[in-house]
Formats: C-alpha cells, structure tokens, sequence
C-alpha cells in the first residue's frame, strides 16, 4: 500500500489547492492579468474563516465572508491598476503585503488552531475511519463534488451576458471599449471574483490541516504556475471551449502537479530542491508538448 | 444641409498628439458635416490624418480644440456607453476588432444589440447567425474561436459586428487592406449591406478605384487638411490625381 500513499496526498492537495489554481489560471487567460495577490488572498481567506469560526460565527456564514476578503483583495489590485496605471505586478505585490500584514492583524498571531471545531469535511471523515491505511478516498471525492459544482456555476456565469462582457474585457479591450464595455470596472470585478476562489482554497486547506497560518500562501503562486502550465499542455485545446478548457486544465494540472511531487518526495527528493524539480518539471512538460506538436513558433508566440 | 440632417459634425477639429516626445498635428481645425445614410470615401497620403480623424469621431483620442457632433450632441457630453451605441469603428487590424478567445457565436452574441433587448432564444440567435455568416462562407464555423480564423475571414467578422451594432454611423479604417480579391468582395458587399440598411459609412481607402466609383461622396486629406470634397458625379479623376495622386 506504500505506493499508493503519494497518490493519495498528491491527490488530496491538488483538490484543495485547485481552486488556488483556477483563480490564477482565471485572470491569467480570461482577463490577461498576472495576478499575483492570490498569494496574498489565499492566507487572508484562511484567518478571516479561522476567526470568525473559531469566535462562533457558523462555518457556513464564515466561508462566504472569508471569501469576501479574498475578493476584496482582488478588487483592490485590480483598483491599483486601473486607477493608477499601477503595472499588474507591481499591483499583485502590493496588495500581498497589504494581506500579510491584515492576516497577521486579524488573527493577532501568526496562526490559529481549528481542533474541534466544525468542518466541511466532518461529514466523510467517519467513512474514511473503514477504509483501510487511512486513505481519504471519501474527502477526495467530497472535495471533486465540490470543484463540479463549482466549475459548473463559473461556467454558467461566463456564458451570461455579463459573463461575455468580462471576457471580451479580458480578450480585447480596444475591442470591448468599441461595444461599450466598461474595461475597467469588468476587470475589478474579475479579479474580485477570482481571488474568492484562491480564498476559498485557503480556507479548504486551514479546514483540512486544522490551522490557519500566515505563511501557508508562501509558494502558491509558483505551485499554480507550474499547475497551470502542466495542465494546459496534457489537455488538447481544440476539444473544448476556451474558458472551460483553461478551467478543466487548471484542476487536472493541479492534481497531476502535486501527485508528481508526492510521489517524488517519496522517491528521496529533499524538500530544498523542491522548487528546482517544479521548473524542471514545467519545462520538462512544455518542451514535450512543442516536440511532440513541432511548433515552436506557436509555443513562442503564445 | 441642416444640422439636423446631418448625423455627424465636425467644427474646426485640430488633433495633436506625441510622438517620440514631439508633437504630432494630425489635424488642422478640420471641418466636415455627413448627412444620414451617406457613404463616404476618405482617402489621402500616409500620415495625412485619416486614422486620427477617425479615433477623434469614435471617441478613442480627444481633440485639442473643436467639437465633434454626434447624432445631435457633443461628444463630450456623451459617456462612453452613448457613443459606442453611435458610432462604431472597423479597425485596419482584423485582430483589433474580434475577440481571439470568444467563438463566433459568442464574438456576435455580445455585440449584437437587437438579441440584448428581443430577450431572443439560443435556438433562434444561431438562425440568424447562420444566416448572416452563410455568405461569407463562415456558417459552418460558428463555435470555432475567432482566433482559428484567417485575417481576412476576421475582418469580414469584424464588419459582420458593424452591422449587428445599433450605431448608425460605421468608420472603417482602410478595412480591405491585406486582404485577397476575393475577400475584399466580400467586404465591399457587406459594406453595401451596411449602407443599404441606413448606415452613414465613412471608409478609409488607398484604392484609387474605389475612391472614386464606390460610395456617394469622396474627401481627400492632406496634412490635416480637407483638399478636396466632391458628391456623386461630381468626383472627377483628374482632380483626385491633382489632390491626392493616387488615380
């Protein structure tokens, strides 16, 4: 059964942190935004949950609300940029400071304990109790429940006419400015939207692990790239729309992404090098693809 | 012509803009009325500010002094929404006026205006959208991504938009450049469309043919400047070879 160890925690992270994945890959590839503040939106999601649940607000009221500050925050970068003329980066790193900093405020600490308290996933944990070498087969499933329902309403959304606008913002702005398409206000509310969902892996996470800390974001954004980048080169592109094909790669890139790091980790990789094999491995994937399609030019010009 | 006539008015417009930290006079105190549902043919040497014209009127660049009357009122006073529903701008880039990542289907659906407000079923929207791509030989293609499209099949989509748009009055900046025979065919017959529907057309051309036979009016720039303005049979090609050159 060792073998099936990494696949099964490789598995279980890429569930969690899929959501951290889509947010990214979301204002990447809809709305031509690096965003680098789910960095930043993903702690801050985990200590605004923590605090409010650990000082008895219900777990259902307080995700919503965790998810609020994510995308306050992201609506903050997207503010910096529109307003300031703020390059997109220099946006994103500001707004991660800002985060960090009202993380460790609103907790009054670097991290905060959920033992005991409520969860999304107590409901399969006496399931898992059965199964033998404690594999969490049933909060992977729960967690997979949880990205097709909402892979289904983010799809639903950007098929809605106001969904249509934000990806004509995204695609072409010259373009969308021609049809009246408020440019600015499509792309707040984008990436408002989307740090929600880094938010929300944040606090998917504190629920799993049973803490809230300040530096559980440090990483995510590199985790997300690679994740990105290896799902949109395993999937073929012209077999699915767009946006649900940038959303599909995303969740199938985080989970290939982290059972390949599992199952290296396993195999005696030291956690130093763990960043080392994450570029060698997105450019492993990358130069794969452009063998195998032999269009380099393409892969260039994209 | 009086000024209710005229869809567009432009008062003694100068338009300036940096280049290279130096200032650029693209326009020089232009005046020019169009009535409705006119075509006009603008043409003129590189640089003698046709483009800038044409993003003064669509709102893109503000002018330095003048004013620019839309359906009746100055764009100034116009928000963003308001002009885009007056005036609509064909870019010389096909890529300028498509969204890559958005299907056919999704690229005319968010343009389309009369489907906004008809609260249209999908079934119907695709009926339409058969028909007015079956032309241009795209009708097959309609859940493909624009991106998938050749420049010229871009820019017959791109005029495709045009003419879903509610904005009477359509610029086309030199939209038949690097374009085939065939496709440009095809773009003239769309713009013919656009004009027979009661579309106020002004298009930017450098071919010397079409300046003078296509359309009902013909203005040559120059500096800025208006040099030449000519209706109907009036256009002679002598005195667009003294003007411009280019027959």
């Amino acid at each position: 059964m060792s073998w099936i160890v990494p696949l099964d925690i490789g598995l279980l992270m890429g569930l969690l942190l899929a959501w951290a994945v889509l947010a990214l890959a979301l204002g990447f590839r809809l709305l031509d935004f690096p965003d680098l503040t789910v960095e930043g939106s993903f702690p801050l999601g985990a200590a605004v949950f923590a605090v409010l649940h650990r000082t008895g607000v219900p777990m259902l009221l307080s995700i919503p609300c965790a998810m609020l500050a994510g995308g306050l925050a992201g609506a903050l970068t997207g503010f910096l940029h529109v307003r300031f003329r703020l390059n997109k980066f220099l946006s994103g790193i500001i707004v991660i400071a800002i985060a960090y900093s009202l993380s460790l405020r609103i907790m009054g600490g670097s991290n905060i304990g959920l033992l005991g308290l409520s969860s999304v996933f107590d409901c399969v944990e006496r399931l898992e109790e059965s199964l033998p070498g404690g594999v969490h087969l049933w909060t992977a499933l729960l967690l997979v429940g949880f990205l097709l329902v909402g892979s289904t309403l983010i799809l639903g959304a950007l098929a809605t006419r106001t969904g249509l606008r934000l990806r004509v913002a995204g695609s072409n702005p010259n373009y969308a400015r021609a049809l009246g398409i408020n440019v600015p206000a499509n792309l707040v509310l984008g990436l408002a939207a989307t740090n929600c969902l880094a938010a929300l892996s944040g606090v998917l996470l504190a629920m799993h692990q049973g803490f809230a800390d300040v530096g559980m974001g440090q990483g995510v954004l590199i985790l997300a790239l690679a994740a990105m980048t290896i799902g949109e080169r395993l999937l073929p592109e012209k077999r699915l729309p767009f946006h649900a094909f940038v959303l599909v790669a995303a969740v199938v890139g985080s989970v290939a992404y982290q059972v390949v790091v599992a199952y290296a980790v396993r195999v005696g990789l030291a956690p130093t090098d763990l960043k080392l094999a994450t570029a060698v491995m997105v450019l492993a994937v990358v130069a794969l693809r452009v063998s195998r399609d032999g269009n380099l030019l393409s892969e260039v010009q994209q | 012509m009086t000024k209710s006539d005229s869809i567009l008015t432009v008062s003694n417009v100068t338009v300036t803009f940096s280049r290279w930290g130096q200032a650029v006079r693209a326009v020089r105190d232009l005046t020019l009325s169009l009535p409705r549902g006119q075509w006009v043919m603008l043409v003129g040497h590189n640089g003698s500010g046709k483009s800038t014209l044409l993003r003064a009127i669509s709102g893109a660049i503000r002018p330095e002094t003048g004013d620019i009357v839309l359906t009746g009122r100055s764009l100034t006073d116009m928000s963003a929404s308001e002009i885009a529903r007056s005036v609509f701008l064909v870019h010389q880039d096909p890529l300028m006026g498509t969204a890559s990542t958005l299907t056919l289907f999704e690229n005319l659906l968010v343009a389309d205006h009369a489907a906004a407000t008809a609260n249209c079923s999908h079934k119907e929207l695709l009926g339409k959208y058969v028909e007015l791509l079956r032309p241009l030989g795209l009708a097959d293609r309609l859940k493909q991504l624009a991106k998938t499209l050749s420049g010229g099949e871009r820019q017959l989509l791109a005029l495709l938009i045009g003419r879903l748009r509610p904005s009477p009055l359509m610029l086309l900046d030199e939209p038949l450049a690097a374009l085939d025979p065939a496709k440009s065919e095809l773009c003239i017959e769309q713009i013919r469309s656009m004009h027979a529907a009661g579309k106020t057309v002004v298009q930017v051309t450098h071919e010397p043919h079409l300046a003078l036979r296509a359309g009902d009016r013909t203005v040559v720039l120059a500096n800025g400047e208006i040099v030449y303005d000519a209706i109907g049979d009036d256009r002679s090609s002598e005195a667009l070879r003294r003007f411009w050159g280019g027959v």
